[in-house]
């Protein structure tokens, strides 16, 4: 079920009203009440993707308990790798094994040999969001082999961690440290959260609606399109995938965040202002922060992280961005996007100081613009890997981007409504700029105005749903 | 909760009360049951979704007209008049014009199928393509174009309100509607803006047929082709340029299937590729796409440079063509047969 869909404004509110009022009074049935939900949510896609999110959940459930009650190392470690591989096992069939066949039969044809990809391809239904919910389940189990968690007893409750519908197919992906426990403790309605949240998923639905899905129309036109346009046109077409990607994400979280908000959760912020990032440093820990943070935590310090020598911390970067690219997707753009982004890193390794790669705890002013402006460059080409429809096509648009051509006015069908959406993502540029101190925009309106101007912001935001609403795009992370 | 549930409401209010309006209204004619989707003369109309206007008087009149002949296309085929092609067929067919404004493949295919779920016949059919029609094959956005809920089973019951609510909702719109609604008469501005349409027209709604008769006259009068309309009719290359081929994998299949229905339905029909003004003659891959699927001798070419596309006068602007020339593709059509 989508987010943006009329099911869904149907799903919620009957779920929110069985929730508070049917089931209240009782923790077991709101978790029991969540957990079914969530497949009903969940199932409305394909009700076949159902059988792997029970396996998984039962599979994790029970070695959690086992590791709780295992006091053997080698057996814990057995446990632990029976989790970790059954669920990247599942995750590397269903989303690699086409791509794993490419790679085999490309390198057999280099060598001579003539196979064909299309006859070795293995028809699977492409699961939606079991990057999402493979690693979530995994930091379970993984926290409960560190001992920095107890493992669960209650089958319902982790069911209900591992499936939580608002953030099941997109994230944010959430540590069982955070999350499960909130399971545990019955739940009050909380007026203020759930208005809050209420904001946050208006502004959800503004930045996917208006922004994203009109960025998309440019961006889909020109990168579909590549061959015929200009460097210029190009830049600006990667330009309207960085807000239509970023616009899309993060409207995504801030529905999630705020539909949990509803329910009484607190979910993880995912998002912090990226695109005014001083460095690509700076960028990582404010964008998909869910994600780095996972690779962080389960990856890269186990790695080494930046203890020992400078070649081993550049290698373990190497590995957590080569892994974050291949997570995106089973293509070689995707694993291009990762080592780009790993080189724009290394240098900040190699040469800054501790303090600076730290300046992302402070927020960033207008003195920083230079720096933003850089970072913000530096992201956007990188996207080109990532919204190319291969690696001859994101070098293709690499070598029209730096050709005299970007030295002319882009040129394209439809630039005159092209100038309103720039306009529109200028205003919410500035939106997110004015608040970039506050969890999401509207936050701050929601306690600090005076009604009636308050619900005017919010009305012109609903009207401007309707008016300025191109056609519905999928959420582009569904397919990660 | 009852504090949260209290600003809810109040915060909804004017939604809940434009949604009141919008229903009690119904400009766009998709809420009450309508005998009559359009009106004859030079009556001031909002306009309205064609899909749902035909397949809802389908539905209204199928129990005592018992169509089994249709024709689908999109505003070109509207010139294909029900009482010209009555003459090709047998007595015993009866004909409904089966039409939606800038129509697509998906839209044919899905009222193909609508007819064959419902048990009921289909024995002649005339579709009237052109290269814009067959490359959509997925629904259309918009309150004049997204699919009917009726044809879909109501799966899109939601979206299709939505995109209605959303154009009422808009400051044109209102403002617009609510001059006509006091004023009883259309001014330019509102014509200007495709929100009032007072073209003079004839509506039969047992055929679901919508005429223009009163151009015809001004065109016997020589009125009708202004100085101002004439810079609409552009100038074309001297040779022979194509249309992008645009039948591919997903199109293919509905068209298979249009074709599978067919047989089925045992249907005599005939897929006529419209002569555009524009004079781009369809893909050859796509024709023989066509060929293949439908027969060689179901499949009428009529794009790209030829006798009726060159004469302006077979235009009504560079977009429609003239009765007389749907008369004149009939006739050849059914002569061949």
């Amino acid at each position: 079920m989508h987010f943006i869909s009329i099911d869904f404004a149907i799903f919620l509110p009957i779920v929110f009203i069985l929730y508070w009022f049917v089931v209240g009074k009782n923790l077991a049935l709101q978790n029991a009440l969540i957990v079914a939900a969530s497949y009903v949510f969940y199932g409305w896609w394909n009700w076949r993707f159902l059988s792997l999110i029970v396996f998984c959940t039962l599979m994790d459930y029970g070695i959690g308990v086992a590791l709780q009650q295992q006091q053997n190392i080698k057996a814990r470690k057995l446990l632990l790798t029976l989790s970790i591989v059954v669920n990247l096992g599942f995750l590397a069939f269903f989303k690699y094994s086409n791509f794993f066949i490419d790679s085999f039969v490309t390198a057999f044809t280099f060598f001579g040999a003539t196979m064909s990809a299309d006859s070795l391809h293995i028809k699977l239904l492409p699961i939606v969001g079991i990057s999402f919910y493979t690693f979530q389940s995994l930091s379970y189990t993984i926290d409960v082999y560190r001992k920095q968690l107890t493992a669960t007893r209650n089958p319902i409750t982790f069911a209900a961690f591992v499936s939580f519908f608002p953030q099941l197919v997109a994230g944010p992906i959430e540590r069982a440290t955070h999350l499960l426990p909130q399971f545990y403790v019955k739940r009050q309605f909380d007026y203020t959260a759930a208005t809050d949240g209420m904001r946050q998923i208006l502004w959800g639905l503004f930045t996917k609606i208006v922004i994203a899905d009109n960025c998309a129309i440019y961006a889909n036109q020109i990168f579909n399109n590549s061959a015929q346009y200009s460097g210029s046109t190009l830049l600006l077409g990667a330009f309207f995938f960085s807000f239509q990607i970023y616009g899309d994400f993060s409207a995504y979280s801030h529905i999630a965040i705020g539909t949990a908000r509803l329910f009484g959760f607190s979910l993880m912020r995912n998002f912090n202002t990226p695109y005014f990032s001083r460095s690509m440093v700076e960028f990582w820990r404010r964008w998909h922060i869910s994600l780095s943070t996972w690779f962080r935590d389960y990856v890269y310090i186990p790695l080494g992280g930046n203890r020992g020598t400078k070649a081993k911390h550049i290698r373990n970067i190497c590995i957590v961005f080569l892994l974050s690219g291949l997570w995106h997707g089973a293509d070689y753009t995707f694993i291009a996007w990762g080592t780009l982004h790993a080189l724009f890193i290394i240098p900040f390794v190699w040469w800054a100081s501790k303090q600076k790669s730290d300046a992302a705890n402070t927020p960033a002013n207008i003195s920083h613009l230079g720096s933003i402006l850089l970072t913000f460059t530096l992201t956007t080409l990188a996207w080109v890997f990532f919204r190319a429809s291969s690696m001859p096509h994101a070098l293709q648009y690499f070598s029209e981007i730096f050709s005299s051509s970007l030295f002319t006015i882009p040129q394209f069908e439809g630039r005159g409504a092209a100038m309103l959406t720039l306009l529109l993502v200028a205003l919410f540029v500035a939106a997110e700029w004015h608040t970039r101190h506050q969890p999401h925009a509207l936050a701050a309106a929601g306690t600090h105005w005076w009604r009636p101007v308050r619900w005017s912001l919010y009305y012109i935001l609903i009207l401007s749903l309707l008016y300025f609403g191109a056609s519905p795009q999928q959420f582009i992370y569904f397919q990660f | 909760m009852k504090k949260f549930f209290i600003t809810l409401l109040k915060f909804t209010a004017p939604f809940i009360l434009i949604v009141l309006i919008y229903c009690i209204a119904d400009p766009f004619k998709v809420i009450w049951p309508c005998t009559s989707y359009y009106a004859d003369g030079m009556q001031p109309r909002i306009g309205i979704n064609k899909d749902h206007a035909s397949a809802s008087t389908y539905n209204q009149y199928f129990s005592t007209q018992q169509y089994n002949a249709f024709i689908f296309g999109n505003s070109r085929s509207i010139f294909y008049r029900v009482a010209d092609w009555q003459q090709h067929l047998p007595t015993s067919a009866h004909c409904f014009h089966f039409d939606a404004s800038a129509e697509t493949l998906y839209g044919i295919h899905q009222k193909v199928n609508y007819i064959h779920q419902q048990g009921r016949p289909l024995r002649h059919a005339l579709l009237i393509v052109d290269h814009v029609l067959l490359s959509q094959t997925t629904p259309r956005s918009g309150h004049l174009f997204v699919p009917s809920p009726v044809l879909s089973g109501g799966s899109n019951w939601g979206a299709f309100h939505l995109a209605h609510i959303s154009a009422f909702v808009s400051p044109q719109f209102l403002y617009t509607y609510a001059d006509l609604k006091i004023s009883g008469r259309a001014k330019p501005y509102m014509q200007a803006n495709n929100l009032i349409d007072q073209r003079p027209t004839a509506y039969h709604a047992i055929t679901n047929e919508l005429q223009f008769q009163a151009y015809e006259q001004q065109i016997q009068q020589q009125q009708y082709y202004t100085p101002q309309l004439m810079a609409e009719f552009y100038t074309r290359p001297a040779t022979q340029q194509y249309a992008p081929q645009v039948i591919q994998q997903q199109h293919r299949l509905l068209l298979q299937h249009i074709a599978q229905v067919f047989q089925l339905q045992h249907t005599q029909y005939h897929i006529i590729i419209s002569p555009l003004y524009d004079q781009l003659a369809m893909h050859p891959a796509d024709v023989t796409t066509l060929q293949i699927i439908f027969g060689a001798a179901q499949v009428h070419n009529f794009s790209g440079i030829n006798s009726i596309t060159a004469n302006y006068t077979n235009y009504y602007e560079s977009s429609h063509y003239r009765p007389h020339v749907a008369r004149q593709i009939m006739d050849r059509v059914y002569r061949v047969e």
